[in-house]
């Protein structure tokens, strides 16, 4: 991926610190760089008003308690590719999302490959 | 009718009818004498008509208390000129019997009363039934309540349902099952019933069902029914008897019991998570080895997918070949079609679910950074049978055998890995282990006690 003169940009919302550095360490070695960070659905649902400034979105499921479905809802009219983060099983998400990459948590450095390979058309599958 | 007293030998229809009764039958006179007796009741005195007739209530054998009674109502007939009812003991040549008994005015063509008329009912025998019956009904009527459950019999075809047993009315009608149903049964239960109530029906066999039912306020509870055939004398079903129970608090605890299980499951993994992030800050900033890293982030992805799969049976176990796949599957690089799985159905208890999960992590880990997959063409075997001998409990004898990789060099210190197979399933299953670097290729024979788990 170091070749691709241009990164993919992502949105990043997650509300634990920890687990956004994580993704801040292991997402450039794949090819992406974090650009925008949302901590709470309606930062996510105002990031969606701009969503000229990132390429694709990780939202993780859970914010505070608060689920991020109204959040992915406006990330996906926006047209932005979208994968949800979470520590329940992908079986817990409404049928609505059935068709979107889940990221199980934890995950190690293959697992995100394979989400952002499934999000992005197998652009990344490499890593 | 005629008072003289009577011939043995009748001559009319009555005296006909009087000597062929199994009731007794007697006249007595103002003096409480008996001045007729028909043959049941000789039977029952067991005397001759000569040692009864013109005898009193006393002298008849009646204890003096009866005599009394007995007499005060014969005086009571001949006073009023109406009959009365009444039942009492009687200690006679059988024994202690119950009679019940009618005492009518005979009437003068003047209107007087002439003498009192006697029939006697021997109900000893029906008395008892009715006991029985009444102690069955009580006792039954108490298993009801104190199972708090809606005890009621259906038709043998299921048509029509009436409650035996339960709040609300005695005795209520009989109501048609499928309109009962068509009003109370949720409408997404309905297939499953129908179907558990065809099953039952035609295998004559017990019906078994949770369903929600609308209840009187107003909201859908989940009740729990159990109805069993009840046979005749003839082997036939001439109903069928079930037993149904609101269990709408222990379903919203069990709901309640999982939604907290998911939330720890979901805090468990985000822990793994930060865990995980932990780790590689720390790393990452002083340099450490990326090995080092990579192997950390391995294990305690190892840890996590073995911690899921037990979340997927909410920790009652795991079936051995699952725990294998996901051991080696996804993460080490590899396909299944480098691996020979082979090995009978086998569940697994938690405990045993997560040493096995690690320490087959550890050989496959081992496998792809210097043994079997290392190479292009290397394989791993993984068999496992279950042996029985000796009695409980049974064991578990799993082979883990690599070829066709590079020639196997023995390493010269055990690393953590190779501590984790060895001395970690001895110590936490009690089993035996043997890891072997032969030149061919990694083998290694575990040998485990299969402590049964629930297959719920």
């Amino acid at each position: 991926m170091s070749g691709n003169p241009q990164p993919v940009r992502a949105l990043v919302v997650e509300d634990e610190f920890l687990l956004l550095a994580l993704l801040e360490e292991l997402l450039p070695d794949l090819g992406v760089e974090v650009t925008a960070r949302a901590r709470s659905a309606e930062g996510a649902v105002a990031a969606a008003r701009t969503p000229e400034h990132f390429d694709i979105a990780l939202v993780d499921v859970n914010l505070a308690g608060e689920q991020s479905y109204d959040a992915v809802d406006a990330l996906l009219e926006a047209r932005v590719p979208t994968l949800f983060i979470t520590g329940y099983g992908s079986g817990s998400l409404p049928p609505r999302f059935a068709t979107l990459p889940v990221l199980s948590k934890p995950f190690g450095r293959d697992d995100l490959a394979r989400a952002l390979a499934a999000l992005c058309g197998g652009s990344h599958g490499a890593a | 009718m005629d008072t003289t007293p009577a011939p043995a030998a009748g001559c009319g229809p009555a005296e006909a009818l009087l000597e062929s009764t199994p009731d007794l039958a007697c006249l007595f006179d103002r003096q409480h004498r008996c001045i007729y007796a028909n043959r049941a009741l000789l039977e029952a005195l067991g005397r001759p008509r000569a040692e009864v007739i013109g005898r009193s209530l006393l002298e008849l054998g009646y204890a003096p208390r009866d005599a009394a009674m007995h007499g005060s109502e014969i005086d009571q007939v001949f006073a009023t000129a109406r009959r009365l009812r009444g039942d009492a003991r009687f200690h006679g040549p059988r024994g202690e019997r119950i009679h019940d008994y009618i005492l009518a005015p005979v009437l003068a063509a003047d209107g007087s009363v002439q003498a009192v008329a006697a029939t006697i009912r021997d109900v000893t025998e029906r008395t008892a039934h009715e006991d029985v019956a009444r102690r069955n009904e009580r006792r039954l009527r108490a298993i009801a309540s104190a199972s708090s459950s809606v005890i009621y019999r259906l038709d043998p075809d299921w048509s029509r349902v009436q409650v035996l047993v339960g709040p609300g009315v005695e005795n209520p009608p009989p109501l048609s099952r499928l309109e009962l149903q068509a009003e109370h049964l949720h409408p997404d239960d309905h297939a499953r019933v129908a179907h558990a109530v065809a099953r039952a029906r035609e295998e004559t066999t017990v019906f078994e069902a949770e369903y929600r039912w609308l209840r009187g306020d107003g909201r859908y509870h989940w009740l729990a029914s159990r109805v069993v055939p009840v046979r005749g004398d003839d082997g036939r079903v001439h109903e069928w008897v079930g037993a149904t129970t609101d269990v709408e608090d222990r379903r919203r605890q069990e709901t309640h019991q999982r939604l907290l299980l998911d939330e720890l499951n979901h805090r468990v993994k985000n822990t793994l998570a930060v865990v995980q992030s932990i780790a590689v800050q720390t790393f990452a900033r002083t340099g450490a080895d990326r090995q080092a890293v990579e192997r950390f982030h391995a294990r305690l992805l190892a840890l996590a997918k073995g911690h899921e799969l037990l979340t997927a049976s909410r920790w009652n176990g795991t079936w051995l070949r699952d725990v294998v796949e996901t051991a080696i599957g996804p993460g080490m690089g590899h396909g299944l079609e480098r691996f020979l799985i082979d090995g009978p159905r086998v569940w697994l208890a938690p405990r045993p679910s997560l040493a096995l999960s690690m320490a087959l992590h550890e050989l496959c880990t081992n496998a792809v950074k210097y043994g079997a997959l290392s190479a292009p063409g290397g394989t791993v075997a993984i068999r496992w049978e279950v042996h029985e001998e000796g009695g409980p409990p049974r064991r578990l004898r799993l082979e883990w055998r690599e070829s066709g990789g590079p020639a196997v060099v023995e390493p010269q210190r055990r690393g953590f890995g190779t501590r984790l197979v060895e001395q970690g399933l001895r110590h936490d299953l009690d089993g035996e282990v043997v890891l072997a670097f032969e030149a061919s290729g990694v083998s290694c024979h575990i040998d485990v006690p299969l402590v049964e788990a629930s297959t719920a």
